[in-house]
């Protein structure tokens, strides 16, 4: 090589692939990141699971109808919803969650059918109302 | 996580009424005489039992509820959400 011609680029120094991998690098951790994150998702909606309460026995109460449960993961427990009433609680496994449910339904419509309708707010009246037209006390 | 140790934490700072349930003790938010929110903190010796549901029962954000029981959340201020959001007259 003459000293007058410009020294040549080698494509595989260093430098050069740096810059023609880091870019490509954090691409990839950005895919990564993405496909955790719907990984995570999907996994939440796959185990979410709606089961109905069907029965009220032992306690002295009658259901009008099934109260639908929807039941999401959260960490390594359970958490247990009645979306119409707002009323939610949670457990270590599916089973306890939906146990747990309905114990604190009963709990709640106890309390709240203990208090003078005035003396309840918008939401609590509305969550006694959800209650009365799935049970009854028998 | 929202543990129950946050769970006893936020009915402390909202000043609930506990009412001893079947699995759980019911903690009622009351003002100016009406409840306006309750829910239920789970029994057992389980210190970090799961209590993340209670953000939606008392009508606040996960972070919210977290800022509630660490305590830079007074009273007052989730007075203000609960006004705010209908859940009292104002």
């Amino acid at each position: 090589m003459s000293i007058l011609e410009p020294p040549r680029m080698n494509p595989f120094s260093e430098g050069n692939v740096a810059r023609r991998v880091l870019p490509v690098r954090n691409d990839s951790e950005v895919v990564l990141n993405e496909i955790r994150e719907i990984k995570a998702e999907l996994n939440r909606r796959v185990q979410t699971v709606l089961i109905p309460i069907t029965t009220l026995a032992p306690e002295p109460y009658a259901l009008a109808r099934d109260i639908p449960v929807v039941i999401q993961p959260t960490g390594d427990e359970f958490i247990a919803t009645f979306f119409d009433a707002n009323i939610s609680t949670a457990g270590e496994t599916q089973e306890e969650a939906v146990g747990n449910l309905r114990s604190l339904l009963l709990d709640t419509f106890e309390y709240l059918e203990s208090e003078p309708a005035e003396a309840l707010g918008p939401e609590p009246a509305r969550q006694l109302g959800v209650l009365r037209a799935f049970l009854k006390r028998v | 996580m929202l543990t129950k140790d946050h769970a006893e934490a936020i009915a402390r700072k909202l000043k609930a009424v506990i009412i001893s349930g079947r699995k759980h003790d019911l903690a009622a938010v009351k003002y100016n005489g009406k409840t306006i929110a309750q829910f239920g903190i789970r029994r057992g010796s389980r210190r970090d039992q799961a209590h993340d549901y209670i953000p939606g029962q008392i009508h606040v954000t996960r972070q919210q509820a977290t800022l509630l029981a660490q305590c830079p959340m007074s009273f007052e201020e989730w007075i203000t959400v609960m006004r705010q959001k209908g859940h009292i007259a104002t």
